[in-house]
Order: C-alpha cells, then sequence, then structure tokens
C-alpha cells in the first residue's frame, strides 16, 4: 500500500496533480480579483478554476487507486485457471444436463465455456440462453466481469 | 466501451468547435473591434463543456486502460485549436480497433 504511493509512476502523478492544482489555484485567486474589482465574467471563471482542480484531484486519487488486478487485459495464469475450471465444470454441467434440472446456476453457466463445446437448452428461454452464451463468451475469453470494463 | 467512446466524441467535437468559436471570433471581436459580447457569452459555456469532456475522456481512459502519455494528448487537445478534431480521429481509430 505504502509502496504505491512512491512507485515512479506514483511521484510523477503526485508532481502533475501539484502543479495543475497550484495553477488553478493561482487561476482562480486572480479571476476572483478582477471578479471583486467588477468584471463580471471573471466572476464565473472564479467558480470554474477551482471545479477543474476538484476533477483533477479526483483523477490523481483515482489512479493512485488504480489496481492491475480490477479488470482490463487478462493475465495469463488467470486465463489457464479459468480453462481448467472452465473443463472441470464441463463435466458437472454433462452430469446436471441428464439430471436436467437448474442449468441456469452458475455451474451450468460456465460449463458452456468447457473444450466440450457449447451445451445450450434453447428451449427454456430464449432470452436465458442469450445470456448464457454471453457468459460463456467472457469466461472463454478470460476476461473478468466487472462494472468498470463492461466489455 | 462504445458508449463510453461515443459520450467522448460528441465532448470532443463540441469542445473543438467552442474553441474555435472563442479563437477565431470571440476574441478578435474582443480585442479588435472592442465588443466583448461573444467571449462573454462563449467562454464560461466552453470552460463548463471541457471540464465535462475531460470527465468523459477520463471514463474512456480508465475503460481502456491508455498510459499516461495518451492521457495527457486528450487533455492537451482541449486547449489548441483544431487539435481536438485530430486527437479525436485518432482515439477512435484505436479504441475501435481495441473492441474487434
Amino acid at each position: 500500500m505504502r509502496s504505491s504511493w512512491l512507485s515512479s509512476r506514483a511521484v510523477l502523478l503526485h508532481l502533475t496533480m501539484i502543479l495543475l492544482v497550484a495553477t488553478m489555484a493561482g487561476l482562480t485567486w486572480w479571476q476572483a480579483s478582477r471578479a471583486l474589482s467588477g468584471n463580471t465574467l471573471s466572476y464565473v471563471y472564479a467558480f470554474e478554476w477551482p471545479l477543474l482542480a476538484g476533477v483533477v484531484v479526483y483523477m490523481w486519487w483515482d489512479m493512485l487507486h488504480e489496481r492491475p488486478d480490477r479488470g482490463g487485459r487478462p493475465r495469463p495464469e488467470r486465463t489457464a485457471v479459468a480453462s481448467t475450471n472452465g473443463a472441470a465444470a464441463a463435466t458437472n454441467g454433462a452430469a446436471a444436463s441428464t439430471n436436467g434440472a437448474a442449468t441456469n446456476t452458475n455451474g451450468a453457466a460456465t460449463a458452456e465455456a468447457g473444450p466440450v463445446g457449447p451445451r445450450y437448452r434453447d428451449d427454456e428461454d430464449e432470452e436465458l440462453a442469450a445470456y448464457n452464451r454471453y457468459l460463456a463468451e467472457l469466461n472463454a475469453s478470460g476476461r473478468r466481469k466487472t462494472w468498470r470494463h463492461p466489455t | 466501451m462504445s458508449a463510453a467512446l461515443f459520450r467522448y466524441r460528441v465532448m470532443a467535437y463540441v469542445v473543438g468547435v467552442g474553441l474555435l468559436i472563442l479563437v477565431l471570433v470571440g476574441v478578435p471581436l474582443k480585442y479588435a473591434a472592442g465588443s466583448p459580447g461573444v467571449v462573454a457569452v462563449v467562454g464560461p459555456i466552453h470552460g463548463i463543456l471541457y471540464i465535462i469532456y475531460l470527465v468523459t475522456a477520463y471514463d474512456l481512459a480508465r475503460r481502456g486502460r491508455w498510459t499516461l502519455a495518451q492521457m495527457a494528448e486528450v487533455v492537451g487537445a482541449g486547449f489548441v485549436p483544431f487539435l481536438a478534431f485530430v486527437v479525436e480521429r485518432q482515439v477512435t481509430r484505436r479504441v475501435e480497433r481495441e473492441l474487434r
């Protein structure tokens, strides 16, 4: 945690943020003093610069707390684990389909991504089948399902 | 992702056109012709729109996992006239290539 604040990328972020916020604070001060001496246009700018500085601080904070394991490109070891899980779940899925029960559980959804090939019950519900296909596609591509990286 | 790209593209065009109006029409009118009307209206609006543009660009950057240099390019595009259109083309081509 501590080292993530001192990495070269983090230091670059700190410096950029401090430089930008200091500049914007100066511009706010300048516009505010112009506004107080009767310049109505500066009155608006005196509020816009702090707003922009706020966005900069938010970006700085957000980028500092960005973790590579939160979505994004799949790491190779994760993809490997996912595919073996898929294979194991595929046999489970086959067993479950002979039982003919509960195909919309997680086990069945991951089973579709197994090397055996897609195994859908399209007769059940078109929308559910489409969603299962989508889940299988996601699992096959090894990408994580997070709200931040929906593609 | 494609929705984020669309939001970014809309804001890139709006901010690009806004900056052109400000620099090519507003500033000459204010300082050469002495009529500050265009700057007084377009100036503050452009300021707010630029902040919105920045937020949409940052949203797209997070989803696409851009480098800091790529982000700086997009931020700078809001300050240089005409550059917003060029950068918008580059970004769209790159994001669409990654989506495929």
